[in-house]
């Protein structure tokens, strides 16, 4: 069997490969969930295709002029489509549709033939129950509308309008046709909605059972497949490495996670809790048998590490023990005679003595090649170097780390905030980091937003909820 | 010069198929689009279709008028 | 008998242009024609009671019995209880919300409500039943719609003669083709039918009644030779009438009727006929005049529309194809097109047709590249033309210039010779808004654009047509004449500005972003071409200058002069026009004397000029204003025109620049 592309980002590894050639997929949800979006990117994802697969939009109610101009902000150009045969937005009444689509050569037929319509969307195939006088006839129609565009190799996607009370007919429809997608919205907070995508059934494909978000972005539709598909995927393709933060909400949008070898900076302002977010990323790393250089905060002492670690389920003591960590302090901090081995203390030193510290404990290593760079998590705080050694002498030290770290594929997280560093030096923090994502608080609400990554995504403000087990915080 | 009462209605219709160059419309169907009477719609139509702005297409019993979209030559 | 009238009240108000009313004295019953204020009536009415008793004819209320005061009213009465009332109007502009009625609208409503009275009069009498009829009839009529329609309908004559004992034939003539009529409607006795029958101006008693356009009975007409051309159709009569209908001075029908049993039509008969069909004229012209109303109404509309529609379009081809689609509706052709020229957006020129083979496109496409690109059409000068097409077709083009740039050609084909030139106009309007809009698409300034093109079809109300055409002309001559008069670069274009938008209202511009100098200008021209003086006399004299070019456009000479600034401008530009001719004259005569340095010696002699009179001359013809004359010459500004008066008394010449022109052509012919 021959699959086609969906399209969409995201909905071809839902389905498995595509949809089957030919097939009959009804799309069902209720109003503004997204169904007329999602079937005309399936029929663009045809144009665009390397062998330009032309398709036809049936519209009984809306009209064309409307969907021309709803999809603008897609940059999608409708119109120009139609004028290279590739598109019709064909608008018409249901019965003629039928009529015309089930007689031999009518003009429904010749219309889809003029431009050799490979895909086909129907908005939507709620009318066509009015249509018939009896329950019989109309189903005897939807046969012969299914068999008639199988026969002639269009893909298609039948719209349908959730009925609220889900009646015989639905059951019937669905039992009819090849696949069923189910979309919704569901409210989350009062700010933000959540949509989520669902493949009820596909013939003659594996799909990904359970919901699927999905979202608009500037270019369409975009399906973002569950978390456990993504780590399945990203171990199975080692070419993608990625340190995932622990927090779902931020690995799907980073696509798993932090790229291995990269900096990323978390950008807070005072008011924001970023603890759980470091301790998560740091936690996910160790967990998996990585090493951390972590250079403490004035806000996060040894024994705060420990105890922010053992949440996570993690023992100071063990991964002391296993070499795993190691710290840099830079204030006159009481540490427990069994961790003072990995503690090193740098209270009242100068920035070349930091820098000398930093050397012989830690690059020289790297260096040296008995340290691996792919095993380290570096954590920095600027302001916490630069109340100890100064602006001027934090931006020429970064200047020479970062590089360095990152060409030994050390991967690094600097805390930060923007207000206390001038905004000379911030905009060369933003430029030397890979990927920032912003945590702070507004109102009652704490938001996280990534604003740049390497992974190119940017995304919306997120609200940060507490939860009650690791990694405590969940982003909706 | 058409007759002038029509003239609004005709432009109305114009402007209907212009942006909609694949509706497929019977005169019941149009007269529910724009809200105007099936009567007068039929007289504009006729007329349109004289111009040839507008064809028939399909067999049958019914009647359903499509736009005729200008020709195009690229120099 | 109240109740009878009734429904003839609406149509009197359309007649009588004022609210009728019925009313008795106590106010017991009520009818009216419109939604009038009770008051009004009783308080009127019970007012003028006290005073009279009776009212013989109509008789005409005023202060201080009318009420509201100041409010006039015109009273019948109808029997002794019941009075009919045509108010209240007012006569002079004391008070708006009444109607205004010249004198003359009073004494027309006078002498209609009179009629009326004598019908009711005649209602009271022993015809009751027929007078009913009648009246129903006329009640009917005067309530159809479309009377012209119903005019042509056979029924309404076989009622007439059901309803009239005493005609037993009637029917309609129409005016045809060859300026003959033919009756197109008859009803008459079995065996008997006129239709078909043709007859010019003057022919027979019904060609007779056209000539005279009045209301004629001819009776006892038996022997009549007249009757000679009914024969033929089997129609015998005794005694008819026929009503000329008039539409706008026009005879748009003759109805006529008759009968073959009596030797007359009773008067009773012949008075109802000429009040039913007298009220039916009258709707017929309203109706016709709303018509014509109705039809610049729909234009503005319809143009107003489209540009809506094409101002919020973004897409070249959409544009195109609305200026197509529109205009051969318009215009009902069979073929429209439109050539957009290479643009920025665009990478090669294309055509957009309706209606024409592809053989042909091609074949036009060359052409309009040939005559508009390749350029034997001057782009400054591109007014709508008309066109023969090598196949042998009239077309007009209509250029679509932006800023003097050629952008595109809209063409529509004439469906005929005559072609409508309001139709042309509004063809021409639509290529104006084409052209803005197709140049802004894809330019960054297009939001900018669209408010131009905002304020454009706004300004179509506001605009005059008739003088948009006139402007044209008139820019020509602003290019020519202002470099003579050696405008700077800014005075020209505010000159060009003032006069392009001279068309539309000056209220209208008021409203506009437009240049305050540029309304000046306008302004002033404006008020000059309505024969008054500026109010700002020295903020304009631009307005001035815009006045005379606009004279010389339409002349080709220049106005009687008014004021010192015309005189001075209209002598300077005289010089030059003189000039040209001149030079365009001798052009390839011997060489020309120097036109700086007159021998006016000649002039002086021939003429008996004083010596100072020759001085001031010499100024006037270096085009030196009066004030700057009498500076350089130590006198005056009183002395000076005292000798220029002088000085075109003895040349014979009414103003400066035939005193000018007279100088040159004296001293070149010695």
């Amino acid at each position: 069997m021959n699959y086609v592309t969906t399209g969409i980002e995201g909905l071809d590894q839902v389905v498995g490969k595509g949809l089957p050639e030919g097939s009959v997929t009804i799309i069902e949800g209720a109003p503004g969930t997204g169904k007329t979006n999602l079937s005309l990117q399936f029929l663009l994802g045809g144009i665009e295709q390397a062998d330009k697969q032309p398709g036809a939009y049936i519209t009984f109610e809306e009209l064309p002029e409307q969907l021309y101009e709803e999809t603008k902000s897609f940059g999608w150009d409708l119109r120009a489509y139609e004028k290279q045969n590739l598109l019709r937005v064909i608008c018409l009444s249901p019965d003629i549709f039928l009529e015309e689509l089930l007689k031999t050569n009518g003009f429904v037929t010749q219309l889809l033939d003029e431009i050799g319509c490979k895909r086909l969307v129907i908005d939507s195939i709620s009318l066509f129950r009015y249509l018939s006088d009896n329950e019989h006839d109309y189903r005897k129609t939807f046969y012969s509308l299914r068999n008639s565009l199988r026969r002639k190799k269009i893909t298609s996607l039948f719209i349908k309008e959730a009925d609220a009370h889900s009646d015989q007919n639905a059951t019937f429809e669905q039992f009819v046709v090849d696949g069923v997608i189910s979309l919704k919205l569901d409210p989350l907070q009062q700010i933000y909605r959540k949509r989520t995508l669902e493949v009820k059934k596909m013939r003659g494909c594996a799909i990904e059972e359970g919901e699927h978000i999905f979202n608009f972005n500037d270019k369409g539709v975009k399906v973002v497949p569950a978390l456990s598909m993504i780590e399945d995927k990203t171990t199975l393709n080692a070419s993608d490495r990625f340190l995932p933060t622990g927090i779902t909400g931020l690995d799907r949008i980073l696509h798993g996670g932090i790229p291995e070898g990269s900096m990323y900076m978390i950008d807070t302002n005072s008011k924001a809790n970023y603890r759980y977010l470091l301790a998560s990323i740091v936690a996910e790393q160790l967990k998996k048998g990585k090493k951390a250089l972590v250079l403490l905060t004035h806000a996060l002492s040894t024994m705060d590490f420990e105890a922010l670690l053992g949440l996570f389920g993690l023992s100071l003591h063990d991964l002391i023990k296993n070499d795993q960590i190691l710290f840099l302090d830079f204030y006159d901090r009481i540490v427990p005679k069994e961790y003072e081995n990995a503690v090193i203390n740098l209270f009242d030193q100068t920035g070349e003595e930091f820098n000398s510290v930093m050397h012989s404990n830690f690059i020289s290593l790297l260096k040296s090649g008995q340290y691996v760079g792919d095993d380290y998590l570096v954590t920095i705080d600027s302001h916490t170097l630069i109340s100890s050694f100064g602006e001027d002498f934090v931006i020429d030290y970064l200047a020479k780390i970062v590089p360095t770290l990152k060409g030994f594929n050390v991967s690094s997280i600097m805390l930060n905030n923007y207000r206390q560093i001038s905004e000379r030096n911030a905009s060369y923090f933003e430029r030397i980091s890979d990927g920032i994502i912003k945590t702070w608080v507004d109102g009652r609400y704490q938001f996280v937003q990534v604003n740049k990554s390497a992974q190119g995504v940017i995304s919306k403000p997120l609200i940060v909820e507490n939860s009650q087990q690791a990694p405590f915080i969940e982003l909706v | 010069m058409s007759k002038a009462e029509y003239l609004p209605l005709q432009i109305e219709c114009i402007h209907f198929f212009e942006s909609n160059p694949f509706a497929f419309e019977t005169v019941e169907g149009l007269s529910t689009r724009l809200g105007k009477s099936p009567k007068e719609l039929e007289v504009v139509l006729v007329e349109l279709e004289t111009l040839a702005i507008v064809e028939k297409v399909g067999l049958g019993s019914n009647e359903i008028y499509r736009y005729v979209q200008p020709v195009e030559e690229v120099l | 008998m109240k109740r009878l009238i009734e429904p003839l009240l609406p149509v009197y108000q359309s007649v009588l242009k004022v609210p009728v009313v019925i009313l008795d004295q106590q106010a017991n019953d009520f009818y009216k024609s419109a939604e009038t204020n009770p008051t009004y009536y009783t308080e009127t009415l019970r007012n003028v009671v006290d005073e009279y008793t009776s009212f013989q004819s109509v008789a005409m209320i005023e202060s201080p019995f009318s009420f509201p005061i100041g409010t006039k009213y015109l009273i019948v009465s109808l029997s002794e209880n019941d009075y009919l009332l045509a108010g209240p109007f007012v006569t002079s502009e004391c008070d708006k919300n009444f109607p205004k009625l010249s004198d003359q609208e009073v004494e027309s409503a006078r002498q209609r409500l009179s009629s009326l009275q004598k019908i009711l009069q005649q209602l009271n009498s022993e015809k009751k039943q027929v007078m009913y009829d009648i009246l129903s009839l006329a009640h009917e009529l005067t309530n159809v719609e479309q009377q012209s329609d119903i005019l042509d309908r056979t029924w309404f004559y076989e009622r007439m003669v059901s309803d009239f004992s005493d005609l037993d034939f009637a029917g309609i003539a129409r005016p045809t083709m060859e300026d003959s009529f033919e009756v197109t409607s008859f009803f008459g006795s079995e065996n008997v039918s006129l239709e078909g029958y043709k007859f010019s101006f003057g022919q027979g008693f019904l060609g007779q009644a056209s000539i005279s356009k009045n209301y004629k009975v001819w009776n006892q007409v038996e022997h009549d030779l007249r009757n000679g051309y009914l024969h033929p159709y089997g129609l015998r009569p005794k005694a008819l009438f026929c009503y000329p209908l008039l539409n706008d001075n026009q005879c748009v029908g003759l109805v006529f009727g008759g009968t073959t049993l009596f030797h007359e039509i009773s008067l009773e008969t012949s008075f109802v006929i000429r009040h039913t069909f007298e009220m039916i004229e009258q709707n017929l012209t309203i109706e016709a005049l709303n018509t014509k109303l109705y039809n610049v109404n729909t234009r503005l509309q319809v143009l107003k529309e489209i540009f809506s529609i094409i101002s919020n379009m973004k897409d070249l081809r959409q544009i195109a194809y609305v200026l197509i689609d529109m205009t051969m509706v318009l215009v009902k052709s069979k073929f429209s097109s439109v050539f957009v020229h290479q643009q920025a957006n665009l990478a090669a020129p294309q055509l957009y047709a309706r209606g024409i083979s592809q053989d042909l496109i091609e074949q036009y496409t060359q052409s309009i590249k040939a005559r508009y690109v390749n350029g034997t059409v001057n782009p400054k000068n591109m007014a709508a033309q008309k066109w023969q097409t090598p196949w042998n077709e009239f077309v007009y083009e209509f250029p679509l210039v932006r800023n003097e740039r050629f952008i595109g050609l809209l063409t529509i084909h004439l469906p005929d010779e005559q072609t409508d030139q309001q139709v042309i106009d509004l063809v021409a309007s639509i290529s104006q808004v084409g052209a803005v809009t197709i140049d802004l698409i894809g330019q960054e300034q297009k939001n900018a654009g669209q408010d131009q093109v905002a304020n454009f079809f706004t300004a179509v109300e506001a605009f005059k047509p008739e003088h948009y055409h006139h402007s044209q002309k008139m820019l020509i001559h602003i290019q020519d004449f202002a470099s003579v008069l050696d405008f700077s670069y800014e005075d020209i274009t505010l000159c060009k500005e003032a006069c392009m938008l001279s068309a539309y209202s000056e209220s209208f511009l008021l409203k506009q972003q437009i240049d305050p100098r540029v309304v000046d200008i306008i302004v002033s021209y404006n008020q000059l071409n309505n024969g008054k003086q500026p109010i700002k006399k020295s903020r304009s004299p631009l307005g001035h200058f815009l006045y005379i070019v606009d004279y010389f456009a339409e002349h080709q000479a220049f106005p009687e002069t008014k004021t010192d600034i015309q005189q001075e401008l209209v002598l300077r530009l005289s010089t030059f026009t003189f000039r040209q001719t001149l030079e365009s004259d001798v052009a390839n005569a011997a060489p020309v004397q120097q036109k700086e340095q007159l021998d006016l010696g000649i002039i002086k002699n021939q003429f008996n000029l004083s010596k100072r009179e020759l001085e001031v001359l010499e100024h006037v013809i270096a085009g030196i204003h009066n004030s700057e004359i009498a500076a350089t010459l130590f006198i005056s500004e009183h002395t000076v025109k005292n000798h220029i008066t002088s000085i075109f008394r003895k040349l014979q010449v009414r103003d400066r620049s035939e005193a000018i022109a007279k100088s040159y052509r004296l001293c070149l012919e010695q």
